[in-house]
């Protein structure tokens, strides 16, 4: 150990230890309280062991412990909270409850407040809160505009990186295309925390920044700098007024802080700083080896390697700060000697030396791997070095999450980071799989487990499906998963996700085609079509039912249609449908088929306000006598019938017709249900005529007949009929 | 989002959203049921329509899937169970059927949240029955005939099947939301492992589907699997499995979708009188004609198919396991419900405040949040 070294900081410098401190009692930093995080468990960290499966289970079990003993989780209030603060009790002794509700797809619920004695009445006044529903959001998943963005263009960097990377394949280090998309990502992260302001967010960089920086770094720069660079980013020490308050003096030199700030400037490594400070320091040079020395010291700082190359001239850099401490020893001046020897241990790496000027563990672990030896290797044995002087803060999920990469414990990184934002930790859990790095992951206990990569981006793309306008990206994560649970989660949202526009419709049936989601894509055609037919659009609908060969629903429809204009007469139909009617070659033979009855009864409208009395009877005529008629509509047609076999009118029907129909109607009259069924339905649309006249066309032969009982409609019928077979008797036809 | 007025005249019993989440109904005491609808892109809720839709309290809604059309059923103290059609997105509702078969006021209805062979409707009232409805022919959705009724337990009920006016009833029903069980099934079904079987990943997860229709009912504290099964040639509903351990009234059960963890078992969760939210585990065994096992101390554990329920040897059935149980409510818990993908659960009771638990990587669940009703909660630990 080394004997050099300040034995005291300034105050603003937030109070690191002496060396001697090294040796006291409890050491580290307190917990901090975080407004919004959970205390995660009880850290194996310090011992090290490279925890897998055991790791995650270890997370959850210790919140389940966590949640029987201390249940400390984030709790919000809803909005215009109904139960005023401190007034539980008396809210419950009105015997009321709370309920609440998720919908089928978002996450976004309903809460709303219940009587609790439903059955036997509820005496208790109900005050207006009691009449409210509360909407409430699941915790951690809704999406701002800012946060979508970020999903969206994380997103597209992960396409990107897709069609880049060959996963399974061996990669060339020099041909690593992982630092780049890390770094771009990396960036995008830190452009939505800045958006955003979310803590959880701003916690999840430094993880992520963490992780980047510990094992896809830049090949451009040393693993050693990158980590330093994140810890100067995370706790930027010195502040830019700590530096600024001693160097604006007249002599820095003779600041009591000045050795403390160019110690911390090496510490962080940031060399040219600290070099500038020792020459703008006024440091007072009575002899030339003191002038040599500066001049030395500013030399190695200047020097030190960085970059591709850093490496390989560490060792021969490290020697001239070894030489360069031994040589401060000769200094006349006791203060000079002592700050110089300071720095030279910190640039030679001197454990004893860095650790004691350390003010926490990342610290420590930094300037360890920095200065001491930059081999990766070494970097966890690193960590148990400065971890036994500066405990972890494990109530800080990002500290926890950082001491995880650092001890190189991945998974349990990745668990932590889950609880901080899943889409940050799905993506770089995929960086990590890319990497190879969860290999030693997959074992025998996982695997009744899916990929634990695969998990995060399930949980990810649950929120994306579940939040709008990011469905797809969430289907597109899912596609990429091993196994059947993300399909089955498409197929789970899929007919859920609502169909705006006919452009939405297609995306999601050329989805189900890719994945042959037969009966959903079913499911998707029936829900549109019913969605035209409630916008008036029956053509398309009929379209869209023919494309799923669903004939009976078509059969459905096209009755419908018949009833609907039996009962509130002819409505034009819409574009598609009028083309189908005017052109029937147009139609597919599966809707020809079974729009038949309806277009011939709009055929017979057409003639009878032609005014082509001969041509509308032989429409109506037919349609009267179609087997496959149903019985309910029989009367009705058969009122249709009234005005066209009128004596004021020229014979209609030739005899055999008029003959057929009479038959047709005694097998009508013959069959109870369907006379039944068609007396009331006659009912009805008389009854639709008198509760409608003003809007009833003046040529519907219901204008004339509207008081008239159904029974005496048909009785008329018959009478009429009987009457026109004698005309035509006796008018020898 | 604010709180809004629905413009009820009464306590709200229950609210249900459409398929798609865009429609919300609420229904009261006061007899009326209300629509609103979600308006895009504020997300907020404005009233569509309001219809006198019973005689007496309304207790629970069910929107219908929408290949069906807009189609809401609701149950009432007046003992009868109501379908009512849209026509028109929702602005006006016309009743087309009235089911009154229950001896009782009816408690919970629930359509089946699958397509395939018709539409059907589940309901359970005070008197204990659970009943099953098909609409055989979807063009017409006036025809209704009651396929299944059966009493879940005589425990609290009169031999009348009606519950002891002393007794503050509840019941519950929930369909399995997938309608299929998966690749569990079709592993026991053919004597192979799934894994074995070398086939492209979509082929897999289609082959793995078989049909089969189950729901879960709550009667006081007895809480029953029923599934439909091939007996004598026909497919028919039977209760199939028990989960045990209620001590208190089941106010509320929610069958939660089987999607996450890839069809290997399913989850269905309870909500009791005496505290507890428990999240059941059902994963597919032969029964083997084992009898039920004791229900360990009232804790985690694994039971099997209740033999008083008849399981043949041959059976497929469910091993019934709890995976997971809170009180964190302290009191009364009267409502659970699933996201969509069977990861979130809700929970909401006496203590007015919802709670939300999350499944974490190992299946098992653990606290996400709490939202409460009660001013001055923001940003606190909850204790």
């Amino acid at each position: 150990m080394s004997g050099a070294g300040p034995t005291s900081f300034s105050p603003s410098f937030g109070g690191p230890r002496p060396i001697l401190s090294t040796f006291e009692g409890p050491m580290g930093t307190p917990a901090k309280e975080s407004s919004s995080t959970t205390k995660l468990f009880t850290s194996p960290l310090a011992t090290g062991r490279t925890t897998t499966v055991e790791g995650i289970r270890d997370t959850s079990e210790a919140e389940e412990e966590m949640k029987d003993e201390d249940d400390s989780v984030f709790t919000y209030t809803l909005q215009d909270a109904p139960i005023a603060a401190g007034r539980l009790r008396d809210w419950q002794d009105r015997k009321r409850t709370l309920k609440f509700t998720l919908p089928p797809l978002y996450n976004s619920g309903i809460a709303w407040i219940d009587g609790k004695k439903v059955d036997g009445g509820d005496q208790v006044p109900i005050v207006p809160d009691e009449m409210k529903i509360f909407p409430a959001e699941i915790p951690d998943s809704a999406y701002s505009d800012e946060y979508t963005k970020f999903v969206v263009d994380s997103h597209e960097l992960y396409r990107a990186l897709s069609d880049a990377d060959q996963i399974g394949e061996p990669m060339d280090p020099s041909e690593n295309i992982l630092p780049k998309y890390a770094t771009t990502f990396l960036e995008i992260l830190d452009a939505a925390r800045r958006r955003i302001f979310d803590e959880r967010l701003s916690e999840a960089y430094v993880v992520c920044h963490c992780l980047f920086a510990s094992y896809f770094a830049d090949p451009g720069i040393m693993r050693a700098e990158a980590v330093m660079d994140w810890l100067n980013q995370y706790d930027p020490r010195p502040t830019t007024e700590e530096t600024r308050d001693i160097m604006t003096t007249p002599v820095p030199y003779d600041e009591p802080g000045f050795w403390e700030l160019v110690q911390k400037l090496a510490l962080r490594g940031l060399f040219f700083q600290c070099s500038n400070c020792l020459k703008e320091a006024g440091t007072p040079c009575a002899d030339p080896e003191s002038k040599r020395a500066l001049q030395t010291a500013t030399s190695i700082l200047e020097t030190a390697p960085k970059g591709a190359k850093a490496f390989e001239g560490h060792r021969q850099w490290r020697a001239r700060a070894i030489a360069f401490g031994e040589q401060c020893t000769k200094l006349l001046d006791a203060r000079l000697r002592r700050g110089l020897i300071a720095l030279a241990n910190i640039l030679r790496g001197d454990s004893d030396t860095i650790l004691a000027l350390s003010e926490s563990w990342q610290e420590g672990t930094a300037a360890l791997f920095l200065f001491h030896d930059p081999a990766p290797s070494r970097l966890p044995e690193y960590y148990q070095m400065a971890v036994a002087e500066f405990p972890v803060d494990l109530t800080v999920i990002s500290e926890a999450g950082c001491a995880a990469i650092i001890a190189g414990d991945i998974p349990k990184a990745l668990s932590v980071a889950e609880r901080l934002d899943v889409c940050v930790a799905a993506h770089i859990a995929d960086f990590c799989d890319r990497q190879r790095m969860l290999d030693d992951f997959y074992n025998i206990e996982t695997l009744d487990l899916p990929p634990f990569r695969d998990w995060l981006f399930m949980a990810h793309a649950i929120n994306c499906c579940a939040n709008p306008g990011t469905w797809f990206i969430g289907v597109a994560y899912l596609k990429d998963t091993e196994g059947t649970a993300g399909l089955s989660i498409i197929r789970e949202s899929i007919t859920h996700v609502y169909l705006d526009t006919e452009a939405t419709l297609t995306e999601l049936l050329d989805l189900c085609k890719e994945l042959q989601f037969d009966t959903e894509a079913r499911q998707i055609v029936m829900a549109w079509s019913k969605l035209q037919l409630s916008r008036n659009q029956v053509g398309s609908a009929l379209e869209w039912l023919d494309s799923i060969g669903n004939s009976l629903e078509i059969r459905a429809i096209t009755w419908q249609l018949l009833e609907s204009n039996l009962l509130k007469g002819l409505t034009l139909p819409d574009a598609i449908l009028q083309r189908y009617l005017v052109s029937p070659h147009l139609c597919p033979a599966m809707i020809r088929e079974f729009i038949a009855p309806y277009a011939t009864y709009f055929a017979f409208k057409g003639h009878l306000n032609e005014g082509d009395i001969v041509e509308a009877a032989q429409y109506l005529a037919s349609l009267i006598q179609f087997g496959f008629l149903p019985g309910r509509f029989f009367g009705a047609l058969l009122g249709e019938l009234l005005p066209l076999i009128d004596r004021s009118q020229p014979r209609a029907l030739p005899t055999t017709e008029l003959i057929a129909i009479m038959n047709s109607l005694y097998q009508w009259e013959k069959d109870t249900r369907k006379y039944t069924e068609g007396i009331q339905f006659l009912a009805k649309s008389l009854s639709a005529t008198r509760e409608a006249a003003a809007d009833m066309a003046e040529d519907d032969w219901r204008v004339e007949y509207g008081n008239v009982s159904a029974k005496e409609v048909i009785k008329l019928v018959r009478s009429k009929l009987v009457t026109e077979v004698s005309r035509a008797y006796l008018e020898g036809v | 989002m604010n709180a809004i007025a629905t413009g009820h005249e009464d306590l709200i019993h229950d609210i249900a959203y459409d398929h798609y989440g865009r429609l919300l109904a609420t229904c009261s005491s006061d007899q009326f049921i209300k629509l609103f609808t979600r308006v895009v892109p504020s997300a907020e809720w404005t009233l569509l329509s309001s219809f006198k839709a019973h005689d007496a309290n309304i207790f629970s809604l069910s929107f219908a899937p929408p290949q069906y059309g807009l189609l809401l059923a609701s149950c009432s103290e007046d003992q009868t169970v109501r379908v009512h059609s849209s026509i028109d997105n929702g602005h006006t509702f016309a009743k087309i059927a009235t089911l009154s078969d229950s001896g009782g006021p009816v408690h919970q209805v629930a359509f089946a949240k699958f397509g395939g062979h018709g539409l059907k409707l589940a309901c359970i009232g005070a008197d204990g029955v659970v009943r099953v409805y098909h609409a055989a022919d979807p063009a017409d959705l006036r025809q209704w005939h009651l396929a299944f009724e059966k009493v879940v337990d005589k425990d609290g009920l009169l031999s009348t099947g009606v519950a002891a006016r002393d007794l503050q009833g509840d019941f519950a029903v929930d369909w399995c939301p997938s309608g299929t069980v998966r690749a569990s099934w079709f592993t026991y079904e053919l004597g192979i492992d799934m894994d074995d079987v070398e086939l492209p990943r979509v082929d897999r997860l289609t082959i793995a589907e078989l049909a089969v229709e189950q729901f879960v009912a709550s009667s006081m504290s007895k809480v029953v699997v029923f599934r439909k099964r091939l007996n004598g040639g026909i497919y028919e509903y039977e209760p199939t499995e028990e989960l045990p351990g209620h001590t208190d009234i089941v106010r509320d059960v929610a069958w939660a979708s089987n999607a996450s963890v890839g069809g290997r078992y399913e989850l269905i969760a309870t909500a009791c009188k005496d505290g507890w939210v428990r999240i059941f585990k059902l994963t597919t065994r032969r029964m083997g004609g084992v009898p039920a096992t004791e229900y360990r101390n009232g804790g985690a554990g694994t039971v099997s198919g209740n033999s008083e329920i008849g399981a043949d040897e041959d059976d497929l059935g469910y091993e019934v396991e709890l995976l997971d149980q809170f009180d964190h409510h302290k009191s009364e818990v009267w409502k659970v419900s699933w996201n969509f993908s069977g990861t979130v659960l809700s929970s909401s009771g006496d203590d007015g405040r919802v709670r939300f638990w999350r499944a974490a990587y190992t299946g098992k669940f653990v606290g996400l949040g709490v939202a409460s009703a009660e001013q001055g909660s923001n940003d606190e630990m909850d204790d």
